[in-house]
Formats: structure tokens, sequence, C-alpha cells
């Protein structure tokens, strides 16, 4: 019987190298870098009952350690710079930065401002940037399966 | 307050009185005009000021510290700024409140930290409800821009509230300028503010679920949110309503869409039924948490009258233009809107038809203490829970 099941197992496997669904699994860290809440609106409502993120193998962590993909809101304020930068220091490689919005894109609205050092890259290396403000649920989850 | 020290325990002193006061008595003392501050200093789990009366006699009040913090008296009494600094640099204990946070004495050079303090038990203190990481600068952004282009940012203080706080704008520009807006304008814009409090009920439910850990009571409270933002698109072109509402009036009219998106909203929220929902996931458990069963019973009541009154507005809408264009360009005023966690005050100085001078007071300078109170009350395993019912934000502190 097990060996029944290995074999089927593997047949799957070997027709959808990301597993039986095609999903792969990917670990989410959000940091709040100043945004006014509208990203995180959408953000919660993408990765919540609402949508499908679990089926895309979409799941939020709560450590750096855990997470495959750093996903930045807000407009990344001077006194934000330093937490961002650390949560990207302790992410294990692989790993991805994603811009969610038009602040963390490039500072939005807010970029010039003396508080603000303008959008994720200021301080990290950005590997995919979602636009809108916000963007909605919908383009948050089809931006972030594009990213692998 | 005229007397604060009515009543209160006279601790034995020789040649002054020391008057043990609670927090409240202590706050008294510190704003009570008739008596003189002279000096602070700390003692073991206290702190003792030396006050005259006005005949010129002495006094002595001592407040109990607790886990480490005081009541701060510096922002009744500026003088008393210093005093705090070093109590905080030699004890360790922390004036709330405070006006200097700066070090007088402690600058790092020292082999040990607070010589006089004894070391504080440690406890889980809940997260600051402002740390200056949202700051962005946003009142300087706003000056020097006509009151239509800096409607941008005042939609960006707080997006669970941008209309709201883009409607206080909207009016204090519009009280500044002289203006009126039209009738179908202001039907519109009420509609926009339930719509969005019925999406930060939801929110606030949901923030609780998720807290407690009531799984099936956040997964369906999101679906609901989710259909209020698609509600929101489909009537008034943005899911958030963000940047609709301008001084003027509004630039977003009802959309074809908007009534029968409307009408299946409410019909979802009464599918749902929330109110028993609620119940069956953390009914026992609010029973313990009174304050934030009555923030739940608020948001259920604001679900269901906001959809109900949404259903009359449709139908009383008036025909007519939705923006008045002239505005006068030079004056001040103020301007006010509800939102969903309470209410948004803006004040606009204008000059040459350019923002002068701007404040936007964001509920959360109101909610942060009462939050506070509410989590220092409930056991640490609730203290979660309180919070989330409160929802404060960072970004509309901070600005």
């Amino acid at each position: 019987m097990s060996a029944l099941w290995r074999a089927l197992w593997r047949n799957l496997v070997a027709r959808h190298p990301a597993g039986p669904a095609g999903r792969r699994e990917r670990a989410l860290l959000h940091r709040d870098c100043g945004s006014c809440n509208g990203c995180e609106i959408e953000l919660r409502l993408a990765l919540s009952a609402a949508h499908d993120a679990t089926r895309r193998g979409l799941t939020l962590v709560a450590v750096p350690q855990h997470a495959d993909f750093l996903l930045v809101t807000g407009p990344v304020t001077h006194h934000s710079q330093a937490g961002l930068g650390a949560a990207w220091d302790a992410m294990p490689d692989p790993r991805l930065v994603v811009a969610v919005g038009d602040c963390a894109v490039d500072g939005g609205v807010f970029r010039g401002s003396y508080a603000v050092a303008g959008g994720a890259g200021s301080t990290l290396p950005v590997d995919f940037a979602i636009r809108g403000c916000p963007p909605t649920a919908r383009q948050i989850l089809d931006a972030l399966g594009e990213a692998g | 307050m005229s007397d604060p020290f009515a009543g209160a325990f006279a601790m034995p002193c020789a040649g002054a009185a020391r008057y043990l006061l609670n927090d409240e008595g202590w706050r008294a003392m510190a704003a009570a005009p008739g008596l003189r501050f002279v000096a602070m200093w700390a003692d073991e789990s206290a702190v003792i000021a030396l006050l005259r009366d006005a005949a010129g006699a002495k006094l002595m009040a001592t407040v109990a510290v607790e886990q480490g913090f005081f009541p701060g008296v510096s922002p009744w009494r500026p003088e008393a700024a210093e005093f705090e600094r070093m109590i905080r640099d030699l004890w360790g204990y922390n004036a709330v409140g405070g006006i200097d946070g700066r070090p007088l004495l402690d600058f790092g050079q020292w082999r040990l930290a607070h010589p006089l303090g004894r070391p504080v038990a440690p406890f889980a203190a809940p997260e600051p409800a402002t740390s200056g990481f949202a700051h962005k600068g946003t009142l300087a952004l706003m000056r020097g821009k006509p009151p239509r282009v800096a409607a941008r940012f005042a939609a960006r203080v707080d997006g669970g509230a941008t209309v709201a706080h883009s409607i206080a704008f909207a009016r204090a520009a519009e009280a500044a300028g002289r203006s009126r807006v039209p009738p179908r304008a202001e039907q519109l814009r009420e509609m926009m503010m339930r719509l969005e409090a019925v999406g930060g009920a939801l929110e606030c439910i949901g923030r609780v679920a998720v807290a407690a850990e009531a799984a099936l009571l956040g997964g369906r409270v999101a679906v609901l949110r989710e259909a209020v933002a698609r509600t929101a698109a489909a009537a008034f072109g943005h899911r958030l309503m963000m940047d609709a509402v301008v001084p003027g009036g509004v630039v977003a009219d009802l959309l074809a869409d908007g009534p029968g998106a409307l009408l299946w909203l409410r019909r979802s929220v009464a599918a749902a039924d929330l109110p028993a929902l609620l119940e069956a996931s953390l009914g026992r458990r609010l029973r313990d948490l009174p304050a934030v069963g009555a923030r739940m019973a608020l948001a259920l009541e604001t679900v269901a009258a906001g959809l109900e009154g949404l259903g009359m507005l449709v139908e009383q809408l008036e025909d007519g233009p939705v923006i008045q264009a002239a505005m006068a360009v030079a004056g001040e005023g103020i301007g006010e809107a509800t939102g969903p966690s309470g209410d948004i005050l803006h004040w606009l100085r204008l000059e040459g038809g350019q923002i002068a001078g701007v404040f936007m007071l964001d509920p959360g300078w109101v909610q942060a203490g009462a939050a506070a109170a509410e989590a220092a009350a409930a056991d640490a395993s609730d203290a979660e829970i309180v919070l989330a019912a409160h929802g404060i934000l960072a970004s509309g502190m901070e600005l």
C-alpha cells in the first residue's frame, strides 16, 4: 500500500514540480514603515478568508527568520529604516523584498518630506513593486504569485 | 480640584506634612494654581514633590511609582522637567507625560544605570501608542499648497478613516473659504461616511476576533469587509473611497452600479447574522470584558444602522451639481466629521489661496489614554483583545 502511495506521490510531484496543487509555500513578513493603514486594510483582506491566499501557499509569519518575502508598506520614514534593515538582515536566503503600494514603491505622496526616506528602495534592494494607493487585495495576491 | 490634599493620608515627617496622593490627586496637585512648585526627588518606589502654599508654608506630596512610572508634573509646571530628568537618570523612574525626555546627568559613562533605583520587576508593557515611526511630515507637506491639492494628504492620515478625514478637512477649508457645498454633495458625503463606518466596525470586530483567536468569526467578518470594499468600488470608484471627497464637494458621484451594490451588501450582512455569530464565538469571553463587549455592541449597531441609513439616503438623493468651485482665498476655519473610531477635527488657515497653517486631530489622541487604562486593568491575556477593540493607529496621531 505504502509503495503505491509513494509511486503516486512521485508521479504527481514529477508532473508538477511546484507540488500537487501547483502550490509553493511562501512565508510573508510584513513591515509597516509609516503606512496610513490603507495598504494594511488591503493586505489583511488579501490574507484573510475573503481571498485564497492559503490556497496559493501564502502565509503571514511573525519573525524574519521564518520569512521568504519581506512585504514593505509605507513611505519608509527615517525612524523606521533601522527596524526594516534589521528584519531584512535576519531573513535567510533566498529572500525577496516586495514594495506594497505607491508609498513603499517611491514614497508616494510623501516623497520629499523631511521625515521620509522615500520607499523601500531607500533602504533595501527591491525585487518586486506593487503599485496602487492602495493596491487591491487581488492585485497584491496576483503580484505575489508572479514574484515566485 | 480645589484641595488636592483633602482627605489624603499624611505621613509623619518633621517640618512639613507629606501627603500620600493617588495618581489623580497628584495630577490635581500639579495643576493647582495656589501651590508653588519647589523641587522634586524620589525615594524607594515613590516620588516626592516639595511645594509651598499661598501662605508660604511647606507641603510635601508623594505618589507611588508603579512599574517604574509616575505621573509627570512638567506638563503643568515646566520647572519640574529638570527634576524629572534627574529622577529618571538616578532612580530610573519615568515621568509619564514629562515634557523633556533628555538625560540630565547620565550620559552613558557610568558603570551602572539608575544608581539610586531598585531593579523593577520586568513586565509586559503594551506597545506605546506613539513611537515616531509613522511620522511622515504630513503637516509640512500640506503647507503652501491649495486645499484641493492638500486634500490628498488629509485622505492619507488614516486609510480606514480616509472619508471622514477628507470631510473634516473639506469642511475646514470650506469654513475658511466661506464656501457652501451643493446639497447632493452633502448627501453623497454622508453616504460615503456611513459606508466607511460599516467597514470600520467590521474591522473592529475582525481585530478582536483575531486577538481572541476566533477564526470562524474572523473569517466571516473578513468576507463582509471585502464586500464593503467591493460595494465602495462599485458605488464610488475606489475600495476605500480615497480622494473622493474634496473641498467644495465630491469628485465621485454615485455610479450606476451603486444602488444595486448597496442592496447586495445589505443582504450579505443580514445573511451572515453577525450578532448570533459574535455571541456564539465570543459571548462568554466578552462578559468578562464589559468594555470590549460594549465596543462590539456599538460596532454591530453601526453596521445595522449604517446599512439602513444608506438605503434611505439612496432614495432621498437630490439631483444637482456635486461640486462648488468658488472659494475665498483667505480665512480660518475648523471642520468636523465622525470617523469609524471617533470624532475628527481639522483646523485650517488659508492665505493667498494656499494653506498657511493646518492641524488634524485624530481620535487616537483621546482614545490612547482610555485604551491604555483599560488594557492595564485587564488580565495580561486579555490586554491584546482590549487594544484590538480600540485599534489605535500610529499614523493618525504621529502625522
